[in-house]
């Protein structure tokens, strides 16, 4: 029994993983750039979660959509206002300006908020719901549901939506879809603004589980060796990855001695990368970071 | 070169990259409903003149006309969308989508005055009408892009294009890589296309006889200078012209022949 409960645990922090991965690639894939301030602006929208629900009292089911909504926007508008000027230098710039926005988010929030861990209810707390013999906390089966949910909507809407299929197309070739039209910088922009809104509903899915507090970030970390795992650039790879790398930490934390839990997304980072860096489902020609 | 108001039309332009000038000062026209082509050696600045139309390129100076109104230094998406439709180099057709939704992905330049969104039936009808060009490309339609040959991607590339409904459209060398009895059948489209339609072409070759055989008016480029330009009938009389992109020593004495083999090597 207790392999199912942990199996259920690290799928639903796994599901996690795989809603920050998947935003990380989905801006890659369109403006080549790896976004180092993903975890956290999933940080930042955890705390405003956070302000509206115990700060000012909103019912949690209107600070989601409103969290998600704001997060979004802004993230639309740091790609159409910073990263729009930096298109077409090389990845470094890229990398050394978000790895600079991530510090200023991190500051900015450990300025206004103070360094104290905070939490706030969801109604999903406290309830746990029987599957067989296996008792399930809630929380995890919202996130489980939730994270499917997203990408199935995901998925119809890269796949069957004009517009859907337009980013797709931008990311196969930026100039044979400026040249069929197709406004690629609002595109740009609008994928930034959906990977902030993914970025959101993982930080207000995820914060109930942990604490909200900074070090949220980290998720960054571990969704970057779900990326590596599952295959850098590979939508379904960021997913697997992401619940290898639940499922790996769940495992550890139970049959792996001390902090191994801690580092062993790390450990499978580099392992990966050494003896195996096109991932599991990467693509054969990919590029490597 | 002709009396009707220009469609296109260019005026000294230069356009470098970095400190490479490519082309220095040309000026051309395209009437409306002509096919006009543009014949230069490798390095002549043709790729650069039209993706310096089409928006890809800003250029140093000059200006660019469409339609009686300067359109340099705007977006490539935005020109695209006035009707001026680019298929550029090497095809450049988006690999992992289905030759449909490629074909879908050429309606986004599609102006307002063809109502996108009530134009279902416009943009079936005209999806229609390229598989009718391109039988091979309906065949496929559920086919990635990428695993089409080298032809059927350029004929994709066009065909996507089409689907713009474009008032102008540009061709980078639509031969390229392509067999001889391909490079005959894509330039009997292009003709086709032009006359059914009366979309004006302006294209870009180095298969000298096809282009001049098939286009309405020639240019010629040299070392980014356009340094001929007459009716495509007119330039096949001529001398240098005969030599240099046909290949037929029209000045031949004695040691033409020699010459002749000479030359074609050389300018190939
Ligand atoms: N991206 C670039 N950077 C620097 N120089 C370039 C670049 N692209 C083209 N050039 C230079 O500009 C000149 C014109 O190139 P262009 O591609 O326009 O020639 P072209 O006439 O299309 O030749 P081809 O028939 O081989 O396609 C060449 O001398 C080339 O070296
Ligand atoms: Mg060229």
């Amino acid at each position: 029994m207790q392999v199912l409960q942990l199996a259920i645990n690290g799928v639903s922090v796994g599901a996690i993983y795989a809603l920050v991965a998947l935003g990380l690639t989905l801006t890659y894939k369109a403006t080549e750039v790896l976004n180092f301030a993903h975890g956290d602006v999933l940080m930042l929208a955890a705390f405003i979660g956070w302000g509206l629900i115990v700060g000012w009292h909103w019912p949690f089911w209107l600070a989601l959509p409103a969290t998600l909504a704001l997060v979004g926007i802004a993230a639309y508008g740091l790609e159409r206002g910073v990263m729009r000027r930096i298109a077409g230098q090389p990845q470094f710039a890229g990398v050394m300006l978000t790895i600079g926005l991530a510090f200023m988010i991190r500051g900015a929030v450990s300025m206004g908020f103070g360094p104290e861990s905070r939490k706030f209810e969801t109604p999903f707390s406290g309830h746990t719901t029987h599957l067989g013999p296996v008792v399930v906390a809630d929380l995890n089966l919202a996130i489980i549901g939730a994270v499917l949910a997203v990408t199935a909507a995901l998925f119809v809407f890269l796949t069957r939506t004009r517009l859907g299929v337009a980013i797709q197309a931008a990311s196969q070739d930026q100039l044979a879809a400026y040249l069929s039209g197709i406004r690629v910088k609002r595109l740009n922009s609008l994928v930034w603004g959906l990977a902030g809104a993914l970025a959101a509903l993982a930080g207000m899915l995820l914060s109930p589980i942990t604490l909200v507090d900074i070090s949220l970030w980290f998720v960054l970390l571990k969704s970057l060796a779900a990326l590596v795992l599952g295959g850098f650039g590979s939508a379904p790879g960021a997913i697997v990855g992401g619940l290898l790398i639940g499922l790996i930490e769940s495992f550890a934390g139970v049959y792996a001695p001390g902090a191994i839990k801690d580092v062993v997304a790390y450990i499978v980072l580099i392992v990966v990368l050494v003896v195996w860096p096109r991932g599991l489902l990467g693509e054969a020609h990919g590029r490597r970071v | 070169m002709s009396v009707t108001a220009a469609l296109l039309s260019v005026r000294n332009v230069e356009t470098w990259y970095g400190p490479v000038c490519a082309i220095r000062g040309v000026s051309l026209e395209v009437a409306a409903g002509r096919i006009v082509a543009v014949l230069g050696a490798n390095g002549a600045g043709k790729t650069t003149l039209l993706n310096t139309i089409a928006g890809v390129i800003d250029p140093f100076k000059g200006v660019i006309e469409y339609r009686g109104a300067p359109i340099q230094r705007r977006d490539p998406d935005a020109i695209a969308r006035l009707g001026l439709t680019l298929v550029p180099e090497g095809r450049r057709v988006f690999p992992f989508l289905t030759v449909a939704e490629n074909l879908a992905m050429g309606t986004f330049a599609r102006r307002a005055g063809a109502a996108r969104k009530g134009d279902r039936d416009g943009i079936a009808a005209d999806r229609e009408r390229i598989y009718g060009w391109f039988p091979r490309l309906k065949e496929r339609a559920a086919q990635h892009a990428g695993l089409l040959s080298g032809g059927e991607q350029q004929m994709l590339a066009i065909g996507r294009a089409m689907m713009a409904r474009p008032d102008l459209l540009l061709l980078d060398e639509p031969s390229l890589g392509l067999s001889p009895l391909l490079t005959r059948e894509i330039f009997s489209i292009v003709t086709r296309i032009n006359a059914e339609t009366g979309m004006t072409i302006l294209l870009v070759e180095q298969n000298a006889r096809a282009a001049l055989e098939h286009a309405h008016d020639g240019y010629i480029m040299e070392l980014g200078r356009i340094v001929a330009a007459d009716t495509c009938a007119a330039l096949m009389q001529k001398d240098d012209v005969r030599e240099f992109y046909l290949g037929m020593g029209a000045s031949a004495g004695a040691d033409g022949r020699k010459r002749r083999w000479k030359r074609t090597k050389t300018w190939r």
